[in-house]
């Protein structure tokens, strides 16, 4: 008896909905309630404690949000991660797709045809787009926003080509999830962010949510891994940076995490440290316990606001050594608020210095962990040290005849500011600044580590104006191998033009190399290594892209 | 020689007839000893500070 062939089953089919659709906003208020609807649809409820997606809706409301293209069906590799190791093993159905709304600024009517829109639009226009996880209490997953215009300065960011319906759009921004509760809760939303705003720069490394729980819980572990309502203890936190192939540097600003509660003092101190790594374009994550309770938050700080009046108990003075008797102000002064991404709020969110109602602040630090690249063996810390107290020296050694109120006077009138800068924009400063030839040379034909901390010396009232323009304040540096342990040989250069600021008739560069001395050409104020008034830049770090740096595919 | 730094041996190059001038290998050393007595202290206590934290801290849970 012939047997009967077993019947054939039809493929599951996906549902039918058109893969890309347009939805118009009339106004701002309707970005809500577009996405809300989408989402509703999408993951078959919306939870009530929905901040983190309202935020990204309110933001791209501010950037003018006009229109959208919804799109279905995304296999966004981050929800993939958390997928596989979390929601397919679950008895419930959960989806793995997620759905994507790109954003423009380009005014559209709900039903337009998506290619003749595509066609029709500026890229310029295009805003970025927020991923729709299929689980309605954290919704929030994968989402690249660009900046809002404001007085923030977003220091830590990076370009994204992103690609739709054939059309390549590019936009700069710094990447945003809010934690799933699941896998992953606010450390490892916050190290993500911080690892994918890193991972051009730092060679293609980046690790997907699965994997920060996974780095993070590998040696040790305080609780269940999945899910993982727990969180992350601050080594953990340690434990996946250094996976990711950062530093575990962690700067403290407080001896116990519980309830943490800085002076104004301390918190002056906090952000000066800060500051420096946001300058040098890494992103900072900041552990908050604040009180009565001292529950612990992870945020990520990416940029902050730009004061160009700050109030004189914002002044920020450093002296390392007494006996000198000199203090500079420093540029962390001119910072009025930290800027961060915080998870369970939304992106690009100011966090005060002292706490407003029931706000996270400043105030409630106990430690930063900058996302240090592994090669830089002198911390920001120790390279801030040395290089003040060259320039201190300096100033003691310009101002030696002169009383106690005139060194005074004198130093008041500069502003250091320190930052990691990478030997290639060294180099493409030296040939746009109008640095002096003997210096631009120097640094275009010199032996110089992938990177130095630069400590730039700013005219005080010139450092004002980058509030509002990219102004010409410098009138000098020093450089520091960052792979210098040793702090009495990490000097590599440094220039002062001396005529700018003292009778002195001429500028000098010392060169550690072969320690001489040149005289330099006259020369006028220099622009800073990297703008103050502008946003990062946000070209490739890389000459090459690297490979498997894929653009982002939504098809 | 005593209390030799780089910033002196800066200036005196501002003021010079020559356009370059190569420090002699004391100059180096003593400009070297005068930083070091000075940047020393500080680097320890950060170094210190650092470890003092962590001897101190407990590991509590953020999320």
């Amino acid at each position: 008896m012939a047997e009967t062939p077993p019947e054939e089953k039809e493929p599951e089919s996906l549902p039918k909905k058109p893969r890309l659709r347009v939805v118009g906003f009339a106004d701002a208020a309707d970005v809500v309630a577009a996405v809300s609807r989408a989402l509703r649809e999408h993951a078959g409820s919306m939870s009530e404690n929905a901040t983190p997606l309202l935020a990204c809706c309110d933001h791209a409301a501010q950037l003018g949000a006009r229109s959208s293209i919804v799109q279905e069906r995304v296999l966004d590799p981050d929800f993939l991660s958390e997928f596989n190791a979390y929601y397919s093993r679950q008895f419930a159905n959960c989806g793995r797709y997620c759905l994507r709304v790109h954003f423009f600024r380009t005014q559209a009517q709900t039903g337009d045809a998506p290619l003749d829109f595509l066609g029709r639009i500026e890229k310029a226009d295009y805003l970025g787009f927020i991923t729709l996880r299929p689980v309605a209490r954290s919704p929030v997953g994968a989402s690249f926003l660009t900046t809002a215009n404001s007085d923030a300065r977003i220091r830590c960011m990076d370009h994204f080509p992103v690609h739709l319906g054939g059309v390549r759009f590019d936009i700069s921004g710094t990447p945003f999830l809010q934690q799933d509760n699941a896998v992953g809760a606010c450390a490892q939303a916050s190290i993500w962010m911080a690892l994918r705003t890193m991972r051009k720069r730092e060679g293609d490394r980046a690790f997907d949510p699965a994997q920060i729980s996974g780095a993070a819980t590998r040696f040790s572990v305080a609780a269940r891994i999945l899910p993982n309502r727990a969180g992350l203890t601050w080594t953990q936190m340690l434990d996946a940076v250094r996976g990711a192939g950062y530093s575990p540097h962690q700067v403290r600003f407080a001896k116990i995490a519980s309830a943490i509660q800085l002076t104004a003092e301390e918190t002056r101190e906090a952000k000066r440290q800060i500051a420096v790594y946001l300058d040098s374009e890494i992103p900072v994550l900041l552990l908050l316990f604040p009180p009565p309770r001292g529950a612990g938050h992870a945020v990520v700080a990416v940029g902050y606001r730009f004061t160009g009046q700050p109030a004189a108990m914002d002044l920020q003075n450093i002296s390392l050594d007494n006996k000198v008797g000199v203090q500079v102000p420093h540029a962390a002064g001119w910072v009025n608020e930290l800027i961060v991404h915080n998870d369970n709020s939304g992106p690009y969110l100011p966090l005060p210095n002292v706490r407003v109602k029931n706000s996270y602040a400043l105030e409630h630090a106990y430690s930063a962990i900058p996302l240090l690249p592994a090669d830089v063996f002198l911390t920001g810390e120790e390279a801030m040290a040395i290089a003040t107290n060259l320039w201190l020296s300096q100033i003691q050694d310009i101002t030696q005849d002169q009383t106690a109120n005139e060194v005074a006077d004198f130093t008041q009138r500069f502003v250091v500011r320190l930052l990691l800068v990478e030997k290639r924009r060294l180099r493409d400063w030296a040939v746009t600044s109008g640095v002096a030839a003997e210096v631009a040379e120097e640094l275009r034909l010199g032996d110089l580590p992938r990177r130095v901390w630069a400590m730039e010396i700013h005219f005080r009232d010139e450092y004002a104006k980058h509030a509002e323009e990219d102004a010409r304040s410098v009138v000098g540096f020093y450089l520091l191998d960052s792979t210098g342990d040793d702090h009495t040989n990490t000097m590599l250069m440094s220039f002062l033009n001396f005529p700018i600021f003292t009778e002195l008739p001429s500028g000098v560069l010392l060169r550690s190399a072969s320690w001489d001395l040149i005289q330099t050409q006259e020369c006028p104020l220099l622009p800073p290594f990297r703008s103050i008034n502008q946003n990062a830049k946000t070209e490739p770090h890389t000459e090459a892209e690297p490979q498997g740096n894929a653009p982002i595919d939504t098809g | 020689m005593s209390g030799l730094t780089f910033g002196k041996l800066m200036i005196a190059a501002a003021k010079g007839n020559q356009k370059q001038t190569v420090t002699t290998l004391e100059e180096r050393r003593e400009a070297n000893r005068n930083l070091m007595d000075r940047v020393t202290p500080t680097i320890d206590e950060i170094r210190v500070q650092q470890q003092c934290a962590l001897e101190e801290s407990k590991p509590i849970v953020l999320r």
